[in-house]
Parts: structure tokens; C-alpha cells; sequence
């Protein structure tokens, strides 16, 4: 095993902890994270609440566990389905090529001609504030990415002689896209997709402090980090805490994204 | 990775350019002050110039310069920008301002003498002529006027207007302390590039909900204005508000938030003077919408609210719970002689009386229901009072726990929202006895189709009492009446003020000549100043 490999597991490794960790995080809190007490109203981090109190008295560490799964695997899914998406709109396109390739790669552009995060604010406002909204505008936000390189890399592939041998030798296409194109294409995309994973992540943040995304009194660390604003000097444990959680998230991801790219070796493409 | 550390390089280079150039810009800059004695007379001028900056959330967030629209006038009344015939003292009483006297016989005909020696700020004298043009404008633009005063005619004589009014009033005094009925030359004025009001200020630069700039006018009539020019600045946050003032960039923040107060509580370079007002925080229920019809459900949030733990923990103390309607400082106010149908938090006391009322579970929802309504509620307040949308997030929890489903949207404002009916439980913020006059609150909120009953309630014996009071002189039965009226509206749980609100406002010690009123009316007048 190569000392990149090596390093790609490791994280992974910690990565999976730390997932572990999220899912298990609802039933880590000391606190119910949703009771609101007020005679313990902008209390600092004690015993009883580890990371302190905001105004209402609700527990900051039992939120922010609690904010975890929503902030974290909300991303997750939104990253899986437009990988998933986004792929197969790719290597449609790029490998039927013509009018289908034209058509796809069109409606492609179109959605890459709004700036990212502004087209993501104006469908989740359209659609309405939400958990399911905020994940609705943020995979509008983020398939074009997938689309365009899983296109240019199965075009890249189509001329390469083994894929050619492959249809002398009277391959069906569909045998052709899943034993020889996909193969080729996932490291790459697969890269990109945990590269991604931090930057959905803040974008669901983003949204949610911007009150598009999950309302009130729901536990989302973007939420928090809003409402703890009103705090920032006289309680700033309230913003804090869920923007060190979101920070730990964020460089988890990004890191464990650099070491897997290195493992797999993906130069081209990216 | 190229790609990412190519993107790190130009920021980086962007950033030590940016340094190199402010370098730059800051050492040209001390070579003309140093050069520059062929210019020391203008920079002195300037820097005698005394300019104050004023910096609030919601008190300078004027929509048009047209004092007859919606409550533009009292935004400008903060400018400094207007007068009224008549203002308000520290005790909310009223005195003469523009006017020297006020009589009447009958209590519908009222002669009013004006001062000679006001004029506007355009240099036109203010004589009654004007004031009644200005007056009748108001009057036919403004349905708030015409629910404060009912008017019949006007009539001016050199400096004498003559009021008839339709009905008896014996609170013309009062209500003409209304920044609505401000002064001003209804003439020349044209609402978007000039008005001329009669104040120590003109306005010159306005833009809407952000920024007022005021200059002093030189020939006000109660002497010249300290200051040259203030700016009245919209800030967007109560954390931005708090740093602002921290950090010089103004000296006076009008109506502090709560959250903020505690960092200047101890701190020698700055004065938090609070007062207390009738400004009172409250929650009106929606009767138009079918769950908040019942009376059970109306009584039950409101025994959910813990007045005195939201007083001190999402008011930090500058406010004072309330349990009646009217702050206890006011002759009718207070909760004294009234028989309370919410006296404390009883969360217990309103999941029992929900049931009571026939409230139940019955599809296993976790939220209670009934003859298919489903207690599925939406709460809407506005953005600028922060601890309003922090109350609204209290009570969620609050209600969530006894089978009441609370959806919170927090709005720029509540405008639209409350135009369309679309809401359950509304969360407002005002002054209830600006003028001192309970008739005023009662008219808005609780006679039917009041302009700000957002309730929706109406109770006839409610409206018939309201038309009584307006009848009646003696101040005695004024406020046995008013007490009338506010055992209706507690038992019949039209809405629930659930404290009244200190006045905070916050600032600089270099700011002199200047105190907090308690009508929430007055800002800026010609002794306000600043030591630079």
C-alpha cells in the first residue's frame, strides 16, 4: 500500500468515526436540545451544559448534536443524488453525442449562467422555506458540475482504441457505459463528489442562516450561528460552538477529499 | 489542487495590494494636511462642521418624505424635521408648541392661537392658512386621521384656526401631539425631493428605510441648532447597531435591542438611559382564522407565555411584564380592579382547559385537533425587534408542549401578511398611549374594523362603550370607561400584551443636551449636541 493510500485510509477511517458520531449525536445529548428554560437563560459552558446556554436556556451541545444529522447528511443525500444525476445527464451526453448532446448541454448552460448560490436562493425562495426545499435548490445548484465533467471525460474516452475494440467486437452500449465507461470515469467523479460534500454543506448553512432553509426551532448549525448573532458579545458561546462544528465538518471533508484524490491518482480532469 | 492554490495566490496578492494602496492612500493624505495652509480655512471649517450620527434598527425606516403616509411623519419627527401645534411633556401631558392656546366652549368648536413667529423651512411664514391646507391634506389622505379626529371644517383667520369638529372631543390637545398632524407647507412641499416643515432640521438627502441626512435650518424660530448636520442611518442588525456605536461610527443608538444593552451597562464612555413607555409587545389572535375562534384557544397560548421569565431573559430586564393591557404608570392603566382570565404561566392550567374545550388528538398526530381543525397555527412577526421573533421561537416550545403545532416566520415586515389575513398569531411592537389618549389604542385595535385590529375582533358592547368615551370629558369616567373596555378585551382574549417595553437608548457621553422621552415621539431638537 502506498503511503497515499495508506494516509486515504486513515481519514476515511476518521470520517466514518465522525459520521458514526453524527448519527449517533441525538442520543449523546446531555439535554433535551428543544427545552426551553429560562431561569438558565445565556448561561457560559458549565457541567451541566458543556458548551453553554443561548437566551431561550436551551442546551448549545445538546443542539449542536442534535443539528448535526440535519446540517451533515442532508449534504450527504444532496451530494449522492446530484452525483448520481448529474453522471448519468454526463455520460448521456457525451456518449449518444448529437442532438441529445446539444439539447442536454444546453439546459446545462443554462443553469450555469446564474451565479451558483443566487439561483440556490431564488428556488429555495420560491419554493418556500424548508428542509426539503433548501436540498431541492441546492441540487439544482450543484448537478451541472457532474453533468459537465462526467461529459467531457466519456468524450475523452470514446475515441480511445479500447473502447473501439470493444464495439468491433459488437458490445451492446449499455454493456459498453457500465464495464468500460463508468469504470474509468468514477475516480474522478467520485473525487469531486467528496470535494463537494464540504461545500454543500456550507451551502445548506448558508441558506439556513439566510432563514431559507430548516425554520425554527429546528437544531441546524446554520440557523444557530443566525440566531446566535444577536449574542456575539454577550453570549458568544451561542455562535461559537456551531461554527466550530461546522468548521470541523467542513476541513474533515475537504481533507479526507485531498487524501482520497491522491490515492486514486486522478490527475486529468479536475 | 493547482486550480485551488492558484485561486489562494490571488487572493493573497489581492490582499497585499489592497494593504500596499491604503499605505499609499494614507501617506498622500498626510502630505496636503501638512502642505495644505493655503487650504487650513476650509479644513477648519470642516472640522467645526458638527455632524452626529444617529444609528436604529427601525426608527429612521421612513417609506416616502409625506408626513400624511402611513407613520412617516413620526420617523420624521425624529429628523427633526417636523412640529406639531402641540407636543408632549415628560409627563405625557399636552403643551402648547406651534400653537400659544387652545380654547373651547362647547368641545366641538376649538380656537387655537398659533405663534407668530414661526416659519417654514422654505421661509415662508406658518400662518393659520397654511397650517389649515396642510391639515386638510392630512386629513384626506390619512385614514388614521380621520379615525383620531372627526373633522368638519377648518377655518383660518391671520393666526387663528378654527377646529369644528362633528362630535364633542376632549382630546383634540392630545391627538394633535400626533406626529401625523405635524406642520408643514402642504404648499411648496412635493414629498420626494422637498419638504418644508417648521423643525431645527431640514431633511436633504433621504433614501427610503435607509438613510436621512438633516441639515440645520438657521431660522427656526426657537432658536439656532446646535448641531450642523445629523445622519439618521437604518442599521440592519442589532449586533451591527451595538459595534457601530462601539466603534465611533455613531454616536446615539436609538431603541438599543435588549441583547446589546449589557455590553454598555458598565462601561463609563457611554449612557444607557432607559425610560419606560407605553410600548407595549404583543400577540393578536387572528379571529377570522377557524382555530383562533375558539376563546379556549386564544386563553390557552396566552396562560403559555411566561411573562416574567421573558422579561428578563429575552428582555433582559428592560421591560415589565404585563398581564392587563395598558402600562401601570397611565390613570387607566394597570391590571388594579380588573379580574384577570390569565394571571400567571400555567402550561398544566391550558393543556387542561384545551381539553376541556373539546381538544383532542384524534388522528395520532401528536397535534391536538377538533371537528376537523387542526391546531396547526402560523405566527409571523417582523425582523428589526429581534426579541419579538425570539418570543415567537419560546412559545413554539412552549405550545409544542401542549399539542399546539407553531409555524415562526420572521419578516421584513408584517405589512403584506397582515393585508392578506394569511396568519394565526400576529407579534407586534407599538406605542399604546402616545398621545396620552386611550381612545386612540382602543379605536385602532379593538372597535370593529379598527385600521390595526389585526384580530379581527369585534365586540359591539366594545364599540358602543368606544363611542361613549369619546363623548365624555370627566377624566374619571374617561378611565372607568377605558377599564370597561380592557375587561372585554382580557376576557375575551382579543390579544395579549404581554409586557411594556423600556425605551433604551444608548449613547456616547460626548453627546450633550439630550434625554430619552418617554412619548417615543422626540429625537433630535435645537439643544441636542456633540462634543468632538
Amino acid at each position: 500500500m502506498t503511503k497515499a493510500k495508506k494516509r486515504a485510509l486513515f481519514m476515511c477511517i476518521l470520517l466514518a468515526a465522525f459520521l458514526v458520531l453524527v448519527l449517533l449525536g441525538k442520543y449523546l445529548a446531555p439535554n433535551d436540545p428543544y427545552k426551553t428554560d429560562l431561569s438558565h437563560s445565556l448561561e457560559g459552558p458549565s457541567a451541566q451544559f458543556p458548551f453553554g446556554t443561548d437566551n431561550l436556556g436551551r442546551c448549545i451541545l445538546s443542539r449542536v448534536l442534535e443539528g448535526a444529522s440535519a446540517s451533515v447528511f442532508s449534504a450527504l443525500v444532496v451530494t449522492g443524488i446530484v452525483f448520481a444525476a448529474g453522471t448519468a445527464i454526463g455520460v448521456a451526453a457525451g456518449y449518444l453525442g448529437g442532438a441529445a448532446d446539444q439539447i442536454l448541454m444546453k439546459i446545462t448552460m443554462i443553469f450555469q449562467a446564474f451565479p451558483s448560490f443566487i439561483l440556490a436562493v431564488a428556488v429555495a425562495g420560491i419554493l418556500g422555506p424548508g428542509l426539503k426545499n433548501a436540498m431541492i435548490s441546492l441540487g439544482v445548484m450543484y448537478w451541472t458540475t457532474y453533468a459537465r465533467l462526467a461529459r467531457s471525460l466519456v468524450l475523452r474516452l470514446r475515441g480511445e482504441p479500447y473502447i473501439q475494440a470493444a464495439r468491433l467486437c459488437g458490445a451492446k452500449r449499455r454493456h459498453i457505459l457500465w464495464r468500460h465507461v463508468l469504470p474509468a470515469i468514477l475516480p474522478s467523479m467520485v473525487t469531486t463528489g467528496f470535494l463537494d460534500i464540504s461545500n454543500v454543506i456550507l451551502s445548506m448553512a448558508g441558506l439556513s442562516f439566510l432563514g431559507l432553509g430548516v425554520q425554527a426551532p429546528a437544531a441546524e448549525w446554520g440557523l444557530m450561528i443566525s440566531y446566535g448573532r444577536s449574542f456575539l458579545q454577550s453570549g458568544p458561546w451561542c455562535i461559537l460552538f456551531p461554527s466550530l462544528a461546522l468548521f470541523v465538518t467542513v476541513i474533515l471533508f475537504n481533507l479526507t477529499g485531498d487524501c482520497v484524490r491522491d490515492a486514486l491518482d486522478v490527475g486529468g480532469g479536475m | 489542487m493547482f486550480h485551488h492554490r492558484k485561486r489562494i495566490g490571488a487572493a493573497l496578492l489581492a490582499a497585499v495590494l489592497l494593504l500596499g494602496a491604503a499605505g499609499c492612500g494614507g501617506g498622500s493624505r498626510e502630505g496636503t494636511s501638512q502642505a495644505g495652509t493655503a487650504e487650513s480655512g476650509t479644513a477648519q471649517a470642516q472640522e467645526e462642521k458638527k455632524v452626529m450620527n444617529l444609528g436604529s434598527t427601525g426608527y429612521f425606516a421612513a417609506e416616502t418624505m409625506d408626513p400624511a403616509n402611513g407613520w412617516d411623519g413620526w420617523y420624521m419627527m425624529y429628523d427633526g424635521a417636523l412640529e406639531t401645534l402641540f407636543k408632549l411633556d415628560e409627563s405625557i401631558s399636552p403643551v402648547p408648541a406651534l400653537a400659544l392656546s387652545c380654547e373651547s366652549a362647547d368641545q366641538i368648536t376649538w380656537t387655537i392661537e398659533l405663534r407668530d413667529d414661526v416659519t417654514f423651512q422654505n421661509g415662508e411664514k406658518m400662518t393659520a392658512e397654511a397650517v389649515k391646507t396642510c391639515f386638510e391634506r392630512t386629513y384626506e389622505n390619512s385614514a388614521r386621521a380621520r379615525e383620531q379626529i372627526a373633522l368638519e371644517s377648518l377655518e383660518a383667520e391671520g393666526q387663528t384656526l378654527t377646529f369644528h369638529l362633528a362630535e364633542p372631543s376632549v382630546t383634540l390637545m392630545n391627538d394633535l401631539t400626533d406626529p401625523l398632524w405635524s406642520v408643514y407647507d402642504a404648499v411648496n412641499s412635493d414629498y420626494t425631493e422637498n419638504l418644508y416643515g417648521t423643525g431645527p432640521y431640514i431633511i436633504t438627502e433621504f433614501e427610503p428605510f435607509s438613510e436621512t441626512v438633516v441639515r440645520k435650518y438657521e431660522g427656526y424660530w426657537g432658536g439656532v441648532p446646535k448641531l450642523d448636520e445629523a445622519h439618521l442611518i437604518t442599521i440592519s442588525d442589532a449586533e451591527s447597531l451595538s459595534m457601530a456605536l462601539q466603534n465611533g461610527e455613531i454616536d446615539l443608538a436609538v431603541s438599543m435591542p435588549t441583547s446589546a444593552v449589557s455590553v454598555f451597562e458598565n462601561n463609563q464612555d457611554f449612557v444607557v438611559d432607559a425610560v419606560t413607555t407605553s410600548r407595549g409587545n404583543r400577540l393578536y389572535y387572528n379571529m377570522d382564522r377557524p382555530a383562533m375562534k375558539d376563546a379556549a384557544v386564544r386563553q390557552a397560548i396566552a396562560m403559555c407565555i411566561d411573562r416574567e421569565g421573558v422579561a428578563s431573559a429575552i428582555y433582559n430586564g428592560m421591560a415589565e411584564p404585563s398581564w392587563g393591557i395598558y402600562p401601570d404608570f397611565l390613570s387607566y392603566g394597570g391590571t388594579e380592579g380588573l379580574e384577570l382570565t390569565v394571571d400567571r404561566y400555567d402550561p398544566e392550567g391550558a393543556a387542561a382547559l384545551l381539553a376541556q374545550a373539546g381538544w383532542s388528538d384524534s388522528d395520532g398526530d401528536g397535534i391536538l385537533d377538533k371537528d376537523g381543525v387542526s391546531l396547526k397555527l402560523r405566527a409571523v412577526t417582523f425582523a428589526s425587534r429581534t426579541e419579538m421573533g425570539q418570543f415567537l421561537e419560546l412559545l413554539q416550545a412552549e405550545l409544542s408542549g401542549i399539542g399546539i403545532q407553531l409555524t415562526v416566520d420572521v419578516l421584513e415586515n408584517t405589512n403584506d401578511v397582515v393585508a392578506s389575513g394569511d396568519y394565526d398569531l400576529d407579534c407586534e411592537s407599538g406605542v399604546m398611549a402616545p398621545t396620552g389618549n386611550a381612545q386612540y389604542f382602543i379605536n385602532m385595535m379593538f372597535v370593529t374594523g379598527g385600521t390595526s385590529n389585526y384580530s379581527h375582533y369585534s365586540n359591539p358592547q366594545l364599540d358602543a362603550l368606544a363611542g361613549e368615551l369619546a363623548g365624555t370629558a370627566d377624566e374619571q369616567e374617561r378611565d372607568a370607561l377605558v377599564r370597561q373596555m380592557v375587561q372585554m378585551v382580557l376576557d375575551d382574549n382579543a390579544m395579549t400584551v404581554y409586557n411594556h417595553q423600556k425605551m433604551v437608548n444608548v449613547y456616547s457621553t460626548k453627546v450633550k443636551g439630550y434625554s430619552t422621552h418617554p412619548s417615543e415621539y422626540y429625537l433630535l431638537d435645537v439643544n441636542t449636541d456633540i462634543e468632538r
